[in-house]
């Protein structure tokens, strides 16, 4: 996977004034990056682990979960969660299904 | 001849600007006491030229041109860039004949430096230029080190950029006293999976890898243990120019911080000739 287009839909949303809340307005921001399901399924959600694993850099990653007024301090433990999550037998059931 | 006069490397975390209040209260008087240290020694070294090894947070660079070093080239650059660091903007005097010196030399001796003629300054230069430079007085040149987007230079490539900058500087004609600022780590992962997490121990190993003042030692440092200690202790690459550039002479410890509550392992060191 390249990883350019999910980091500059990023790197140009940090600099956008009004970042999109809606998920229609998101989908309307992110849909002119031409992103991968699997990237606008993550930035759609937020995944942020998924985000890392697909690359984003960490200081992109970082000012996107800013953006969504989270806590510094739940930054790692969210990821973990998250990452579990996704490599559950649970989840790979349903991803399949 | 130029020569160098100071060496100092620090971390440059901006929660000592924006939230010092934040830290535990005697580290955070230990770290601005460091400051104070460095900022004396500065003063001290009269140097006519600091050259500022730092490394931007995605804010100038980006992965449609990611040099692996960046000397500015200009009379002046602004920063910080962002709004919440608890700084206010201001400008830095720099010194672009001597910047296209260590440029057009660079270039023909194998260190392939971009160069930048407009950029404004991140917090991983203005913080510490903040507290050791503070008005300007001495001009400023900046030097970009990729720690943001791997791949990045090896560790032994900055070592090796810092050994030329020493050598480099003896043959330029003029007498120019040059103070080199290493800024970044230590171990830290803002926007990594090991966010908040403090390596202490790999902290200090590297800390007395560099008091030692040998070459081997220093460069014992493996990419692998800097990236295990977290995703941007990758920062230390500025403090390997610096050492580099005084090898042989030990660094010593000024402060050292496992700063918890800013998820970094807060260093300044000194290096004096």
């Amino acid at each position: 996977m390249i990883r350019y287009r999910i980091n500059r839909a990023l790197y140009d949303l940090a600099q956008c004034d009004d970042m999109p809340t809606s998920l229609d307005s998101k989908r309307k921001y992110f849909a002119r990056y031409r992103l991968a399901e699997c990237e606008l399924k993550a930035v759609l959600a937020p995944d942020f682990d998924a985000l890392l694993s697909m690359g984003v850099l960490t200081n992109l990653a970082y000012r996107f979960y800013r953006m969504h007024g989270l806590p510094p301090s739940d930054f790692a433990s969210r990821v973990e969660r998250e990452r579990m999550r996704r490599e559950s037998p649970i989840a790979t059931v349903r991803s399949h299904g | 001849m130029a020569s160098l006069c100071l060496g100092i490397a620090t971390s440059h975390t901006a929660m000592i600007t924006r939230q010092p209040q934040v830290g535990n209260k005697a580290q955070v008087q230990n770290i601005l006491g460091g400051f104070g240290e460095l900022a004396a020694a500065f003063q001290a070294a009269k140097p006519d030229i600091v050259l500022l090894f730092s490394s931007d947070h995605v804010n100038k660079f980006f992965l449609d041109n990611m040099p692996a070093f960046c000397i500015g080239v200009s009379e002046s650059f602004d920063g910080p860039v962002e709004a919440n660091i608890g700084v206010p903007t201001r400008t830095f005097p720099s010194a672009p004949d001597f910047a296209r010196a260590i440029l057009s030399r660079g270039l023909d001796e194998g260190v392939d430096w971009s160069f930048a003629e407009d950029w404004r300054l991140d917090h991983g230069a203005i913080v510490p230029l903040n507290f050791i430079n503070p008005a300007g007085k001495v001009p400023v040149v900046p030097v970009n080190i990729n720690c943001s987007a791997p791949p990045y230079p090896s560790l032994r490539r900055c070592y090796v950029v810092g050994e030329w900058l020493a050598a480099t500087l003896e043959k330029l004609p003029s007498d120019t006293r040059v103070a080199l600022l290493a800024a970044g780590g230590l171990s830290h992962s803002p926007g990594g999976r090991k966010m908040g997490f403090v390596d202490e121990a790999f902290d200090r190993r590297f800390l007395g890898r560099l008091a030692s003042g040998n070459r081997d030692m220093v460069l014992a440092t493996t990419d692998d243990e800097v990236e295990n200690a977290g995703s941007s202790t990758a920062e230390i690459r500025s403090w390997f120019v610096v050492a580099g550039a005084f090898h042989g002479r030990p660094m010593r410890t000024v402060v050292y911080e496992p700063m918890q509550e800013y998820g970094t392992g807060w260093g300044q060191c000194l290096v004096t000739v």
